[in-house]
């Protein structure tokens, strides 16, 4: 039987966790037990070695971020540095690595007889490649996954996300890369469907373009059949300028109809001629409007006569109006005199006796009353004012209208003069026009340039400049055939140089098309084919996982474990089962089994993935307290299972339970010379850190080996 | 062949398995007949005794005879340290019936762990691959040639992508330009 030669050597820690004074073990065996109650400092010894080949403590990740918890450096030595530092024996030779730090951080340090030291990441990388010369994984993830496995981290395997413990899985088992491919070959056929759609949208353009390019060209041969020709509708617009009407003159040597440039400036120039002789005609006819029925003009003499007339018959009406003012007030002040009388006689009437005194008769005092009041008010000079004032009044009345009638008439003779401004005003503006017109024609001239003249040509003027404009345009237009033939020409370029284009296109859609095809198929194929695969590893792995959880027989009826594969969202995931294999029955540990019996699932996937991976994996397997908890029957199957174990990997295994210690001691006995077992047994624990004592256990070597089967035969 | 004893037949079949199974994992072997037919096998480590049953009843009533049988040898026989270290495997291919009676017997027999461990497995196909994990304690955790250690994922992803009938030169031009760290755009 061969052992697997011990690759951690020695371990020294000081100042670390649970240890303050510095303590140094021997692990140079097959197999080492570590054992002891809790709490005297097995885990810490398990910490010394993960966070001497780590630089941190996964189980204790939590506490890194809370910047006053250290929880790296014994607490007995806060402000120094932890320092752990481990003997590895390699193939390449012996190496030392020793890593100094605190909860901040740590350098490891690696060293080689007669070779200088590495430090920091030089000295990680070295360390990883060392101990995993044949793996892409990294030291953290072979080491969590396959190499240490601790009492509290044992059930995350089960307890992960189904798509982390896929990652978890694939990374053990080496497929790591073919996720990473599955996305390159997702990427790559996105992009090319990308570009199969930028080619396919190019083709569309293309085609839409040359469309658009035949229908411009059969337009323009539509057009082009349908035109006249120029040289005879040019003599035909030239024969209609020539026929000015009478009074206009039209130089034919000055008209150049050659190009549809020199007809757009003649044609311009006879809008221009339109448009000005239309505007002095409008202000000629406003200039006759105006003056249309509108009489004499008023002289100076008039208005001034006017004006005089105004002003004596204002003073005369002025003076009667003071007259009768004057005779009102004499008016008034008789009558208020008057009833004064009047209302002395009233009180007066009360006084007098019921009968008159001479005649006897009886006195009516009212009409005594009323007598003596139209005796006081028609007194003469009462009557003479109202008469004067009467007088006064109508001479008043009448010089008030002959001083309204003058204003009319010097308001009509006024109104009659500013007409008349108008008039000539309009009349300077046509005759302005007109004169005009000899500088702004510029293609044709008048006999006459005087206003009465250009009224009697201007209409048949009008008309001819319009006709002639006309013709000139339709000149253009025939001329546009010219255009019509270089659009034609131009359209069918186009069109070749798109029929080219559009042909290259479908060439590269195709080409496009084919590629999106193809990396599409491999980009889906590479996703069936990675299950395929990981299925395939899997069920590698899985007899493995399956004898491993058999030898320790947690479950009178599950005594089957497998994983799940399944695929979702395109992301692979893996769920543990625990398969009843009589009943047909599968079902999640954590559902249904106990603690241990879940934690016995953990630690038979935990020791299948350090043993598939072969030599692509960890040279040690650390195992902290794994049968707490245990049945007696699970425990020896476990025993049983330690004696394989250290043939393919040094072993170190920790327990509290004495019992299980013990049965170790016995189970893991060398029984031969050529191996060795270590027991480290942590027997208390005071501030210095724990008391240790430590053997090798004495080989049990037998005299007759085989003895009962021999016997029996 | 089955041979015929008062607390019913052993399966020949199995211990015959059993025997080939144990003498490949260096085991040296011996059968023994008596009262319940035995394979003895011993190494340094071990001594397995394996019975083995047509029945699952007949298991269990084979199960205290083939261990007083056995452990009368034990007692004969200077052992040593290995005294600790005896089992008695007792095996049937039957499958354990849902009958809870029979799932008490063997829990009591599996979980009984006074003097000398037994271990009775029920449902044991007569093959090696079957007996050999019925007899599991004794025998290597073996991996399998095709773990992961043995084969690139990346050449196991091209051989099943080509027979899944994508072009071969393309898959293999994406992976090599996949392994060199080149863009896939690039390449293909």
């Amino acid at each position: 039987m061969t052992f697997f030669e011990p690759i951690i050597d020695r371990l020294r820690v000081e100042s670390f966790r649970g240890f303050r004074d510095a303590r140094e073990f021997d692990l140079s065996a097959a197999a080492v037990v570590i054992t002891g109650p809790n709490g005297t400092g097995k885990t810490s010894f398990f910490d010394a070695l993960q966070w001497g080949l780590l630089g941190s403590l996964e189980r204790l990740e939590s506490l890194r971020a809370r910047r006053n918890v250290e929880h790296v450096v014994n607490q007995y030595r806060l402000g120094r540095k932890a320092s752990v530092e481990i003997d590895l024996s390699l193939p390449s030779g012996p190496v030392t690595v020793r890593r100094t730090g605190d909860q901040g951080g740590s350098t490891l340090e690696l060293r080689r007889t007669g070779e200088t030291s590495l430090f920091g990441d030089e000295a990680e990388a070295e360390l990883r490649r060392m101990l995993l010369p044949h793996s892409e994984l990294t030291l953290e993830s072979a080491l969590t996954t396959s190499g240490l496995m601790q009492q509290d981290v044992m059930r995350r395997v089960l307890e992960a996300k189904p798509a982390d413990r896929y990652r978890q899985l694939s990374t053990v088992l080496g497929l790591g890369a073919l996720e990473d491919f599955e996305d390159a070959a997702r990427s790559v056929a996105k992009q090319a469907s990308e570009r199969e759609k930028n080619a396919r949208a190019e083709r569309a353009r293309l085609a839409s373009a040359l469309n658009q390019a035949q229908d411009r060209s059969e337009a323009a041969k539509a057009r082009l059949a349908a035109r006249a020709q120029v040289a005879a509708v040019r003599e035909e617009t030239l024969d209609i300028l020539a026929a000015a009407p009478p009074g206009i003159s039209v130089s034919r040597d000055g008209l150049t109809l050659e190009g549809p440039e020199d007809v757009r400036l003649v044609a311009t120039a006879f809008g221009n001629a339109v448009d000005r002789v239309e505007s002095a005609l409008t202000l000629t006819r406003r200039a006759a409007q105006l003056r249309d029925g509108l009489g004499d003009a008023p002289t100076e003499e008039e208005l001034t006569n006017v004006q005089a007339e105004v002003a004596r018959t204002e003073s005369a009406r002025d003076a009667a109006e003071a007259a009768r003012g004057v005779a009102q007030g004499q008016l008034n002040a008789a009558r208020l005199a008057a009833a004064d009388v009047a209302k002395l006689a009233a009180l007066a009437v009360p006084m007098l006796s019921d009968d008159c005194p001479v005649c006897g008769q009886r006195i009516d005092r009212d009409h005594v009353e009323r007598e003596l009041r139209e005796r006081a008010e028609a007194t003469g000079t009462i009557l003479d004012l109202e008469k004067t004032f009467v007088d006064l009044a109508n001479d008043f009345s009448r010089a008030a209208a002959a001083a309204t009638a003058a204003l009319e008439v010097r308001d009509s003779a006024e109104q009659q003069a500013e007409r008349w401004r108008h008039v000539r005003s309009a009349d300077l503006a046509a005759e302005a026009a007109v004169s005009a017109l000899v500088a702004e024609l510029k293609v044709a001239k008048f006999d006459r340039y005087d206003v009465k003249s250009f009224v009697g040509v201007a209409d048949p003027g009008l008309e001819y400049f319009r006709r002639a404009r006309r013709a000139l345009l339709d000149l253009l237009e025939t001329f546009d055939r010219q255009s019509d033939q270089g659009a034609v020409e131009r359209a069918d370029a186009e069109i070749r140089s798109l029929e080219t284009a559009l042909a290259s296109a479908e060439q590269q859609l195709a080409a496009e098309s084919s590629r999106s095809k193809k990396l599409q198929a491999l980009s889906e194929q590479t996703l069936e084919a990675r299950v395929e695969v990981t299925e395939g590893r899997l069920r590698s792995i899985q007899p493995l996982v399956a004898n491993i959880f058999q030898r320790l027989d947690p479950h009178p009826a599950f005594k089957t474990v497998e994983f799940e594969l399944d695929t979702y969202y395109r992301k692979g995931t893996t769920s543990p089962l625990v398969i009843d294999e009589v009943e047909n029955i599968s079902a999640d540990p954590l559902l249904i089994f106990s603690t241990s019996q879940a934690n016995i699932v953990a630690l038979s996937y935990f020791i299948a993935m350090s043993l598939s991976a072969g030599d692509r994996g960890l040279p040690f397997l650390l195992l902290d307290d794994p049968v707490q908890s245990m049945d007696d029957v699970n425990v020896l199957g476990f025993a049983d299972l330690c004696r394989h174990l250290r043939l393919r990997r040094q072993l170190i295994v920790s327990t509290h339970e004495r019992r299980f210690s013990s049965l170790l001691e016995r189970k893991l006995a060398p029984r031969d010379a050529g191996s060795r077992t270590k027991i480290i047994r942590f027997t208390g624990w005071d501030r210095s850190g724990p008391t240790v004592e430590e053997h090798f256990v004495e080989a049990q070597l037998l005299e007759d080996p085989i003895r009962l089967v021999h016997l029996a035969g | 062949m089955n041979s015929e004893s008062p607390y019913g037949r052993s399966d020949d079949d199995l211990l015959r398995i059993a025997k080939t199974v144990l003498s490949e994992q260096g085991f040296q072997v011996e059968s023994v007949s008596g009262s319940v037919d035995l394979i003895l096998a011993e190494n340094s480590y071990f001594v397995v005794a394996v019975a083995a049953m047509n029945t699952t009843r007949d298991l269990i009533l084979a199960e205290p005879v083939a261990f007083e049988a056995l452990a009368e040898r034990i007692g004969s026989a200077a052992l040593g340290p290995k005294k600790w270290d005896t089992y008695l495997v007792l095996l049937t291919q039957e499958k354990s019936a849902e009958d809870d009676d029979v799932t008490r017997d063997l829990y009591s027999i599996n979980y009984d762990t006074s003097r000398l461990r037994r271990i009775a497995h029920t449902g044991v196909d007569p093959t090696p691959e079957a007996v050999g994990h019925a007899l599991a304690p004794f025998v290597a955790p073996a991996t399998s040639a095709t773990s992961a250690a043995q084969t690139d994922a990346l050449d196991s992803l091209l051989r099943v992508l080509i027979t899944r009938g994508v072009d071969g030169q393309l898959a293999q031009r994406a992976i090599t330009a996949f392994e060199q760290g080149a863009s896939l755009d690039d390449v293909l």
